[in-house]
C-alpha cells in the first residue's frame, strides 16, 4: 500500500492528526475496538472542545462537573465550587471509549483509510520516506509512505524503532489502576486525595459518571513504595463512602509525568501525545496536549507533502507550534512536580489548612499553584521563582 | 526472564514503557519478551503485581 501520511494509533492524538490532514491518509491501530480498552480517568477541561475545533457529540461526555475538591492527607477538605471560582467552569468527565471512536469516524469520514487491528512491528527509512510494516489478522503488510505521525501511546514502539530513546525511569512514570465502580454515593466533582498515606507520588480520584457511578483510580510512583497501585486503591475501597461499591469494569495502565522528549521530530517522522511525553507532570492529565499536538502534526504533514519536504528541518516548525500551544506550561508544571513530590503528608495538611479561604479566577492547575505559593511562601519557595 | 502471570496480568502495556532495554512488546493479547536482562524494572511498575 502507498500513502502520503501513515498515523499510528487512533487515540486522540492520532484521530486529530488524521483529521487535520488533507492528503492521502492511513490510521491504524493495533486494537480490534478503537477506544477500548479504557485507560484514562477521563477528565477534561472545558476549553477542550473550543480549542480543537470539534462540537461534542453527546455520548462523548458522561457527566458535567459542577465542582472540583482537593482532599489533603488527614481529610481537609478544599471544595472549589462557584463560590470560589470566579469562572465557574469545572469541565467534563468523558466517556472515552464513544470519544475516541468518534474522532476515529470523523477521520475516516473526511478521507482517512481507518485500520483497526493492525499492529505496528517496525518501520524503516527509505529514499523518499519511510516503510511500516504491520500485523493485520495473519498477514504481514507493508505501508509505504512520506511522513509517519506517532501516536502509539506511551510505549511509543514507532519512536523507539527510529532509534529515539523514550524510556522513562520509573521516577517519571505513574503506575495507574482504576475501577469504574456503580451503587456508590458520587457529587457531581473531580474528587482528588493527595498525601503519601493514599497515593505515593500522586493522587487517588473519583471522578463522577453518571447517576451513581464513578472511575476510582490511582496513580503512584513506583520508586517511592514497594507496594502496588492495586494495593493503595484497595484499602481505599475499604472506606464507609465506597463500601456498597460494585466493580463493573478494571483499568490500567500508565502515565508519563515527565516534561515531553526533547526532540519530536526527525526526517519525516512527528511523534505526538504520550509517545511523545506530552502530558500534565502534576495532574496526569493529557487528552488535551495530545489532540493539540495531534491537530499541529497532522497539519504540517499535510504542509510537507504540498512542498514535498519530509526533512527534519522542515518538520521542526511542529515542535515550535506546540511548544508555543503548551511548552512553557508543561515546563513549569515539571519544575513544581519535582518540589510537591517532596512534600510530607504534614506539609500537605498544612497546605490544605492554608487554602480553606482560597480564591481563584478560575479552575486551572497554574491557577491553583499560584494560591499555594501564596499562601505558603515559606514551604515553598521553590515553587515561587518559577511561577511568579 | 522474567515471568508474567497472565491470570494478573491486566496487558496495560506499562512494562513496555519502562523497560531500559525496549524488550518488551504488549500486544492485544499478549505480553512478549525478547532478550530480557532482569533488571527488574517492569516488576517493580507494574500496578497489580503480575511480573515475577
Amino acid at each position: 500500500m502507498k500513502k502520503d501520511l501513515i498515523v499510528i494509533g487512533a487515540g486522540p492524538a492520532g484521530s486529530m492528526a488524521a483529521i487535520n490532514s488533507k492528503c492521502d491518509t492511513v490510521l491504524i491501530d493495533q486494537r480490534a475496538e478503537i477506544g477500548v480498552p479504557k485507560q484514562c480517568a477521563e477528565g477534561v477541561s472545558e476549553s477542550l472542545f473550543k480549542k480543537i475545533g470539534i462540537k461534542p457529540k453527546k455520548e462523548w461526555i458522561s457527566k458535567k462537573i459542577k465542582y472540583t475538591s482537593l482532599i489533603s492527607p488527614s481529610g481537609i477538605e478544599i471544595k472549589l465550587d462557584d463560590k470560589r471560582v470566579k469562572k465557574a467552569k469545572f469541565g467534563f468527565v468523558l466517556n472515552r471509549k464513544n470519544f475516541d471512536k468518534g474522532l476515529a469516524e470523523i477521520a475516516a469520514n473526511n478521507g482517512t483509510e481507518l485500520m483497526p487491528k493492525t499492529r505496528f512491528i517496525k518501520a524503516e527509512r527509505t529514499e523518499n520516506g519511510v516503510k511500516i510494516y504491520a500485523k493485520r489478522f495473519n498477514e504481514t503488510i507493508e505501508i509505504e509512505g512520506r511522513i509517519l505521525i506517532a501516536c502509539d501511546g506511551v510505549q511509543s514502539k514507532v519512536a523507539k524503532s527510529f532509534g529515539l530513546n523514550t524510556t522513562l525511569p520509573l521516577r517519571y512514570i505513574e503506575s495507574c489502576y482504576q475501577y469504574e465502580m456503580t451503587n456508590i454515593e458520587i457529587e457531581p466533582a473531580v474528587e482528588l486525595y493527595f498525601g503519601r498515606v493514599y497515593a505515593p507520588g500522586g493522587y487517588v480520584w473519583i471522578f463522577p459518571k453518571g447517576e451513581n457511578s464513578a472511575n476510582v483510580g490511582i496513580g503512584i510512583v513506583p520508586s517511592l513504595t514497594e507496594k502496588r497501585a492495586k494495593d493503595y486503591l484497595d484499602d481505599f475501597l475499604k472506606r464507609e463512602r465506597l463500601k456498597g461499591g460494585k466493580i463493573v469494569e478494571i483499568n490500567a495502565g500508565a502515565v508519563p509525568i515527565s516534561t515531553p522528549l526533547e526532540k519530536t521530530y526527525a526526517d519525516n517522522l512527528m511523534i505526538c501525545g504520550d509517545a511523545a511525553r506530552m502530558v500534565n507532570p502534576l495532574t496526569g492529565g493529557g487528552i488535551h496536549t495530545a489532540c493539540i499536538s495531534g491537530s499541529i502534526a497532522g497539519k504540517i504533514a499535510t504542509k510537507a507533502i504540498e512542498k514535498e519536504d519530509y526533512s527534519e528541518k522542515f518538520l521542526s516548525e511542529y515542535q515550535k507550534l506546540w511548544k508555543n500551544e503548551f511548552g512553557k506550561e508543561l515546563e513549569y508544571y515539571g519544575k513544581a512536580q519535582e518540589v510537591l513530590i517532596k512534600l510530607t503528608d504534614a506539609e500537605l495538611d498544612k497546605i490544605a489548612e492554608s487554602l480553606q479561604e482560597i480564591k481563584l479566577e478560575s479552575i486551572s492547575t497554574m491557577e491553583i499553584l499560584k494560591a499555594i505559593v501564596k499562601m505558603n511562601p515559606k514551604l515553598l519557595w521553590k515553587l515561587k521563582s518559577l511561577i511568579t | 526472564m522474567v515471568k508474567i502471570n497472565k491470570d494478573i496480568c491486566m496487558l496495560c502495556g506499562g512494562c513496555a514503557s519502562v523497560c531500559p532495554f525496549n524488550c518488551i512488546t504488549v500486544t492485544e493479547r499478549e505480553v512478549i519478551i525478547e532478550n530480557c536482562r532482569e533488571c527488574g524494572t517492569c516488576e517493580k511498575f507494574c500496578p497489580v503485581g503480575a511480573i515475577e
